[in-house]
């Protein structure tokens, strides 16, 4: 079967500085892939990029090939015009931003703007239209009353339901969701995250689920890429990459991570800062943040297979366990 | 919900009224005793001066002349114009339709060219055409009003004589019918309220300008442009309708300016209006005319931001469900 | 015209430091404009007269006038030279303008300090005072005022003064709210420093280049502002401005004379200097505005 999407060489640029420097992705149908990492790592633009939302002050080059179901054709996106594109957008991916507040029209019913974008697609009648955003905001769990309720008087979960709705409202064969459950409880994100994975299943979606937080995606997602500075360091199924992470920045993501039991102190922080896009540092990016950094560590390290089916960007994976850090980030441990 | 809001904003206003109402009368008591100037009267024997206060009702406490005066003026009793010697209301309320003629016409066309300059010049943000809208912007409002009304005229009234130099209709002609007397009213205002317009357009500008801006960075509009819908339409269609709303209240600024830009420009180009009344007073020295101007301006002002207020409710879903 | 909201639309600056102030006055066009007419404008001030080549009140047989080699730009109703009239009209500008904005910056700081600093009635009823002067129009105000009290140029100049005051007063009050509930000053309270020590050493500072900002754009609305008053007859009758001399071509009949040489140069100068005042404000607000996020 081939891959639903398949994306190489993906850069982005901002004045000639890189935000996203080299991305490869592949989707299976119907898989969900996780794309991890700190705030300011690409993450978002990767997503714009692939729906080509971005600004024109940004840059993008790569190929991005898309092959939903139903389609004859791949859709080369990158090559697309922008009317070619307006095509694409939604009809076969389709978005989901963080913070719903901000991601609805706040002077239009809410069921309007469910109606504008099947409208964009498809030629329906009003009636079908109507029956069509019943069916939808039930499938999220939401009453048909809602269709006539301003964004600003639902609660945040009932946006953020209504924000998937209006995502699936042109059936999609992939879902890119950008911290779609940041903004929330930890109750509502339960209840996203259940929403989006039985809406998964019957209906064959692929999801990008975006974040920052690895126990979110932990629980959806069947591989996870790890990007750093703009590029992908770890990537590989989500059961391979937790149990046994390969790149030492996953390593330090999962830690950060409180356990159950375990102790109860705050999980530690990743000291240090992402680097500038414009000033990246000599050799392996990671490097001013790693403990476990060495000699062969300023030669910027590629991305290769250092498991079966898991892939990471460090001279000295594969680990088969982690040294204690002798130094703080940035010093050198002797091997 | 509606109706306490509501009261609060009417409440402010009839305050604000009153307030007006003391400055008024302080004011014009301020200027002297009114006895020392009925004293002018040729020939006023003492007796004849006591006759005139305990008529005008000035032998009363200050109190009770106040009570007198806002009563007066809630029955539009505003006095007597000293220089025609008519009631200073009914000279108000035959130029008030002028005056509102002028000043709607204005702010009507400045509101629509400003607001679409304001989306041209936000949606090319750093290009020439912003820059470009921004300069001219900055000149009109820098631009004395009344001067380019006299520009205008020289332009196009003297040196190409395409429209009236001044008044409202042309003097001495017998129209055919309502609807060419209409036409011949439209003809002598197309200066004036060109010069209103630019005097108003620049604010205008700016504010939906700025409102565009701050709008086309919110997530819906990526969310929009996500669904497929062309770049024409999210601006058409999302981005305009919520900037247009801070537009409404921010717009009432410039209601204070559009009286002091009536006043000025009336009096460039005769027009019968409430400006002209009040340059007339100005020069004929006609205190109770300027008092009258004054409190009328002044009311007009604090209903137009009411107005503006009631609307912005209206218009904004948000507002309502508090 | 409210000058305090046409805000920096006219694109930033990233310059910061006291040599920041030195980059954006000198290192812009904008800056190098503003800086250029303000300086000719009140070396004019002063020297209009030597500069002048003729009296400006003299009158003369060559009535109305177009521009020649002996009068550059014409001559007036009176047969006065228009040149000579707009140097020595330009005293009147810079004066009023000034001297109008200070009051107003005064007033206005005072209004807003107190206000905003002793909060409880004192603020409400100065607040809503402030609030009364922002809704009613200004010119019918200033118009009213100056007539009562015959005008002069120094009725002119407290007329302005004290009618363009609220816009300050506002913004005043809102800094003072904000600096009031910050961290050093409740440690300065705690440490027991009294009222006037917190106003001086940490309120003050931290308003003054706010305040300084918008009286710039206040000098330009007073200009503006006795303009109209002169051209509707209500200048000071002793002495030449811009606006006398519009109100004296128009009163006069230019318009319909076609005597633009008249018309055009007073306005204009009018124009550009308000222009260059605006600038300039503008970007002394934005500059200030990046800074006053760092307060100490």
């Amino acid at each position: 079967m081939s891959a639903l999407l398949e994306v190489e060489d993906l850069r982005v640029t901002h004045d000639g500085n890189p935000i996203v420097d080299g991305v490869d992705l592949t989707l299976a149908p119907g898989e969900a892939l996780a794309l991890a990492g700190e705030s300011g790592c690409g993450k978002t633009t990767t997503a714009l990029a692939l729906m080509r939302l971005l600004p024109p002050t940004l840059v993008q080059s790569g190929v991005i090939t898309l092959r939903p179901e139903g389609v004859t054709d791949p859709i080369n996106i990158g090559r697309r015009t922008e009317t070619g594109m307006r095509l694409v957008r939604w009809r076969h991916i389709s978005l989901i931003f963080q913070g719903a507040m901000n991601s609805l029209d706040p002077v239009q019913k809410v069921g309007k703007q469910i109606a504008e974008a099947i409208g964009i697609h498809e030629r329906a009648s009003s009636s079908d239209i109507a029956a069509r955003i019943g069916d939808l905001l039930a499938t999220v769990g939401l009453t048909g009353g809602v269709a006539d309720r301003y964004p600003h008087e639902l609660s945040g979960g009932q946006r953020q339901r209504v924000m998937i709705a209006l995502a699936l409202a042109c059936g999609p064969s992939l879902v890119i969701a950008d911290e779609p459950t940041t903004a929330l409880d930890v109750v509502m994100q339960a209840q996203v995250l259940q929403l989006l994975e039985r809406l998964r299943e019957e209906l064959g979606l692929a999801l990008i689920l975006i974040s920052h937080d690895l126990g979110v995606l932990a629980e959806t997602c069947d591989r996870i890429a790890v990007m750093y500075a703009g590029r992908i360091v770890e990537t590989g199924s989500v059961d391979a990459v937790f149990a046994a992470p390969q790149h030492p920045y996953t390593k330090l993501l999962l830690d950060s991570l409180p356990v159950i039991g375990g102790d109860r102190g705050v999980g530690v922080a990743i000291p240090g800062a992402p680097p500038n896009p414009g000033e990246p540092p000599p050799g392996c990016r990671f490097r001013p943040r790693c403990p476990y950094s060495a000699e062969r560590c300023d030669v910027d390290p590629p991305l290769r297979e250092v498991r079966p089916g898991q892939l990471a960007a460090c001279h000295y994976a594969p680990w088969e366990r982690w040294p204690e850090p002798v130094a703080a980030a940035g010093g050198e441990v002797s091997r | 919900m509606t109706g306490r809001w509501l009261f609060t904003k009417v409440g402010a206003a009839v305050l604000t009224l009153i307030f007006v109402l003391i400055f008024n009368f302080f004011l014009f008591r301020a200027i002297g005793d009114p006895t020392t100037q009925l004293a002018r009267l040729p020939g006023a024997t003492d007796k004849e001066i006591e006759q005139l206060k305990s008529d005008y009702g000035l032998d009363k406490p200050l109190l009770g002349q106040f009570a007198d005066y806002v009563g007066d003026t809630a029955t539009l009793d505003l006095g007597i114009s000293q220089n025609t010697r008519e009631p200073v209301w009914e000279e108000i309320k035959d130029a008030l339709p002028w005056t509102l003629l002028l000043v709607g016409t204005g702010t009507l066309l400045a509101t629509l060219i400003g607001a679409w300059m304001g989306v041209k010049a936000a949606t090319k943000r750093g290009t020439k055409t912003d820059d470009g809208l921004l300069g001219f912007s900055l000149f009109t409002y820098a631009a004395p009003e009344y001067w380019i009304g006299i520009i205008l005229i020289l332009l196009f009234a003297v040196a190409w004589p395409i429209f009236p130099a001044g008044q409202q209709v042309t003097p001495g002609v017998e129209f055919a019918s309502w609807f060419d007397e209409a036409l011949d009213v439209v003809d002598h205002l197309v200066l004036p309220a060109t010069a209103m317009t630019l005097m108003l357009l620049g604010q205008y500008f700016l504010i939906m300008r700025s409102s565009m801006v701050d709008v086309l960075t919110e997530d819906f509009i990526t969310v929009k442009r996500a669904t497929g819908l062309s770049r024409e339409r999210v601006i058409n269609r999302h981005a305009v309708p919520n900037a247009l709303l801070p537009l409404v209240t921010l717009s009432a600024i410039q209601f204070g300016a559009v009286a002091g830009g009536a006043i000025t420009i009336e009096t460039v180009f005769s027009w019968p209006g409430l400006g002209e009344l009040s340059f007339n007073a100005i020069n004929d020295k006609d205190f109770p005319m300027l008092q009258g101007t004054f409190l009328v301006f002044s009311v007009g002002v604090i209903f137009a931001n009411l107005l503006a207020d009631i609307l912005y409710f209206y218009l904004d879903p948000r507002v309502q469900s508090r | 015209m409210s000058a305090g909201t046409i805000t920096a639309a006219t694109g930033g600056s990233g310059a910061s430091g006291a040599s920041g102030v030195r980059t954006l006055l000198f290192g812009t066009w904008r800056g190098r404009f503003g800086i250029g007419v303000l300086a000719l404008t009140i070396f004019v001030a002063i020297f209009g007269e030597l500069l002048a080549p003729y009296d400006p009140t003299a009158s003369s047989t060559d009535v109305l006038q177009s521009p020649s080699w002996s009068h550059i730009l014409g001559t007036t109703e009176n047969g006065s030279d228009v040149f000579s009239q707009l140097l020595v009209g330009t005293r009147v500008s810079v004066i009023v303008g000034f001297a109008a904005a200070l009051i107003s910056a005064v007033l206005g700081s005072i209004v807003g300090l107190a206000g905003g600093y002793f909060g409880g009635w004192t603020d409400r009823i100065l607040d809503a005072t402030e609030n009364w002067f922002l809704v009613i129009p200004t010119l019918p105000l200033m118009i009213v005022l100056a007539r009562v009290l015959n005008p002069s140029l120094t009725v002119l100049i407290a007329v302005i003064g004290l009618t363009s005051w609220a816009g300050t007063g506002r913004i005043v009050r809102a800094q003072v709210l904000t600096l009031r509930e910050r961290a050093f000053v409740e440690r300065a309270r705690a440490l027991g420093a009294g009222d006037t020590y917190i106003i001086r050493t940490h309120i003050l500072p931290n308003t003054l280049p706010l305040i300084f900002a918008n009286t710039v754009l206040i000098v330009a609305v007073a200009i503006l502002s006795e303009a109209a008053l002169a051209f509707l007859g209500l200048g000071d009758p002793t002495q030449i401005s811009w606006g006398t001399m519009l109100e004296n071509a128009f009163s006069s009949g230019a318009p319909s004379a076609g005597a633009w040489w008249y018309v055009v140069p007073p306005g204009l100068c009018i124009t550009i200097l308000v222009l260059a005042v605006s600038m300039l404000g503008f970007l002394f607000e934005e500059y200030i505005n990046p800074r006053l996020r760092e307060v100490a």
